[in-house]
């Protein structure tokens, strides 16, 4: 490439030729890449030095810099001008990681996803002897397969990403089979069940312990009192003691 | 026999002296209901109280004012009377006795009305030799059984002056009369140190017989007691020359709408109080849920096909956030009542149906 051509290349990328001058040099330059190539710098070395303009004035000196901290303070500098391609970066990465996590999640979900119905062998009475429980797919319907297995007071909760909160307790369904019958009473401590006569479903009563809890909320708040079966001799009643945390706390019902 | 009665004379002289010091609002309230409680006498001393709840001869009293199947009492006249234990309640620590020398319409049957919601904040424990003035702390705690029942129930946390008598099992009602329940426990520091209401600490078993039992939370509250108990800042200051504020002693009842709950049953023709149970042991469990520890066999659990591990999220359309919850959910259900239980088994969720047994203590 002559030097001329090459000067004209440059004042064409800086703008400084007639457009009759431009016209002409951009019909030369379209099929030549050696020339493309160059005009192409010569537009990237301009785009650079527009850059330089939007450095403060009072930065290109000591002096002017000093005069202008004394007089006005100091400015806030400028940001650098980024590559006009730049902000494609950003939203790209986003949607690799957005991709790759959704990929991550499908496979997890395919080797032991929540949706999955277990039934232990000791559920269901078919006589399996494998020690490993039976893994239903979410999406086939375990009740129309399993339904005459199962034990009457289990059912399906949360296949297909049912809610569990959302169970209706009253619901008639016609899949749930009579509940086991009631007992008596049993001694949690024995392990028994005593013969005595049996309660009437309609005297029991229920409890309504307004300000104990929150059971509502199924939440609990402060500490937890221990009442031992020990008395302190100080006092003759019951030994009791706070705990912080109930996490421990054995709570039997 | 005349052991007996110079000491039941020597009870009722002393019961005068300490009413004599109740504000007059109290000591009204305190003559309202000495004709409906007995003082329950064993081995020739005084042991407790109980209380008329029906006027067919139905009483009761805290477990330890009851000694034997056939325990005595006197009434406030003087007049002896012989009681049988019918039934018991573990979680409350109430034994109803039923007497038949009662008169009917001697007296007024004292009742439990539940929640107090008077917003009073006095207390009146009858001792067996008299009242004491106590006074309301926290009327939202939870304590848990430290017996193989490790049931849970609802208390109330009340204090008052430290005394130099026993209080365990004394009766405590408030200010309008009602029965609100028996002082079951005491707290105990968790460093067995006595604490006065300034917070310096005391040798155990040096600071004669005060101290705030204050474990937690021990002086709180403190400050709402300036007027506490005019009999045992009068006592104390003669016989032990304490002067000023005393010691706070920090204890509990259960709650007053479970006493209510175990006194109905108490009155039912079963006599006793039924809680609905399904005979499991649960901890908090990691990520929200009660966790299963251990069924008991033949239990309504054990039928259902619970197994230790499964976490129960949901009870009767309660969501479950830890064992407490769990608990306080199944004290409000009902025996023989069917309930659904969602259960987290492995990755798995579980509906059960399951009907609750009646505990049987």
């Amino acid at each position: 490439m002559k030097g001329k051509f090459e000067d004209k290349l440059a004042q064409l990328a800086f703008g400084e030729l007639t457009p009759e001058e431009a016209a002409k040099i951009e019909r030369e330059v379209h099929g030549d890449p050696e020339a493309l190539r160059a005009l192409s710098l010569y537009k990237d070395m301009k785009e650079g030095l527009r850059s330089l303009s939007e450095v403060p004035e009072d930065q290109f000196s000591k002096e002017r810099l000093r005069d202008a901290i004394l007089t006005q303070g100091l400015r806030p500098v400028a940001p650098r001008p980024t590559s006009s391609r730049s902000w494609l970066w950003m939203p790209t990465a986003a949607c690799v990681m957005g991709f790759s996590l959704m990929f991550v999640m499908n496979m997890t979900r395919k080797s032991h996803g929540a949706p999955h119905l277990v039934i232990d062998e000791g559920s269901i009475s078919l006589g399996i002897s494998s020690k490993e429980p039976i893994r239903v797919a979410s999406r086939v319907d375990t009740n129309a397969i399993y339904g005459p297995f199962l034990p009457a007071n289990v059912r399906k909760a949360d296949t297909a990403g049912e809610s569990a909160k959302a169970v209706d307790p009253n619901e008639e369904n016609p899949r749930i089979l009579t509940s086991i019958p009631s007992d008596d009473a049993y001694d949690p401590d024995l392990g028994t069940l005593p013969a005595t006569g049996s309660a009437a479903a309609g005297s029991a009563s229920t409890v309504a312990f307004k300000g104990s809890t929150t059971a509502a909320s199924g939440s609990t708040s402060g500490p937890i009192v221990l009442i031992d079966q020990d008395t302190d001799e100080q006092t003759g009643a019951c030994k009791a003691t706070e705990v912080g945390s109930s996490s421990n706390v054995l709570v039997g019902g | 026999m005349y052991l007996l009665a110079a000491k039941i004379a020597v009870l009722l002289t002393v019961e005068t002296f300490q009413a004599a010091r109740l504000p007059s609002h109290e000591v009204s309230v305190w003559n309202q209901l000495r004709p409906s409680v007995v003082t329950m006498i064993a081995h020739g001393r005084p042991a407790g109280v109980a209380a008329l709840i029906d006027d067919s001869g139905y009483f009761v009293a805290h477990s330890s004012s009851v000694y034997g199947q056939q325990p005595m009492g006197t009434t406030s006249s003087g007049r002896q009377i012989g009681f049988s234990v019918v039934s018991q309640d573990k979680a409350t620590m109430l034994v109803l006795l039923k007497t038949n020398d009662w008169v009917a319409g001697s007296a007024r049957p004292l009742h439990s009305p539940g929640p107090d919601e008077s917003g009073n904040t006095e207390l009146i424990a009858v001792l067996p030799n008299g009242p004491l003035r106590m006074g309301y702390g926290s009327r939202h705690k939870l304590g848990v059984l430290n017996n193989p029942t490790r049931r849970l129930v609802p208390l109330t946390e009340i204090r008052f002056e430290a005394t130099p008598e026993s209080v365990g099992g004394a009766l405590i009602f408030s200010a309008s009369g009602d029965l609100i329940g028996s002082l079951n426990a005491t707290l105990v520091g968790p460093d067995s140190t006595i604490r006065n209401v300034s917070g310096n600490n005391i040798a155990p078993g040096g600071g004669g017989f005060g101290g705030a039992r204050g474990g937690p939370g021990g002086n709180q509250g403190v400050g709402n007691f300036g007027q506490a108990s005019q009999i045992g800042n009068s006592m104390r200051g003669g016989q032990y020359g304490n002067v000023g504020p005393n010691e706070m002693t920090v204890a509990y009842t259960v709650s007053p709408d479970f006493v209510k709950h175990v006194l109905e049953g108490f009155l039912s023709p079963a006599h006793s109080a039924e809680f609905a149970v399904l005979g499991i042991f649960c901890t908090d469990a990691i990520g929200g849920g009660a966790q299963i520890q251990s069924v008991t066999p033949g239990s309504p659990a054990s039928k259902a096909g619970l197994h230790p591990g499964d976490v129960l999220l949901n009870i009767a359309s309660n969501p479950i956030q830890d064992q407490m919850a769990f608990a306080a959910v199944m004290l409000q259900q009902k025996v023989g009542k069917k309930i659904s239980l969602v259960v987290q088994r492995g990755p798995g969720k579980l509906l059960i149906d399951v009907v609750p047994a009646r505990a049987a203590d």
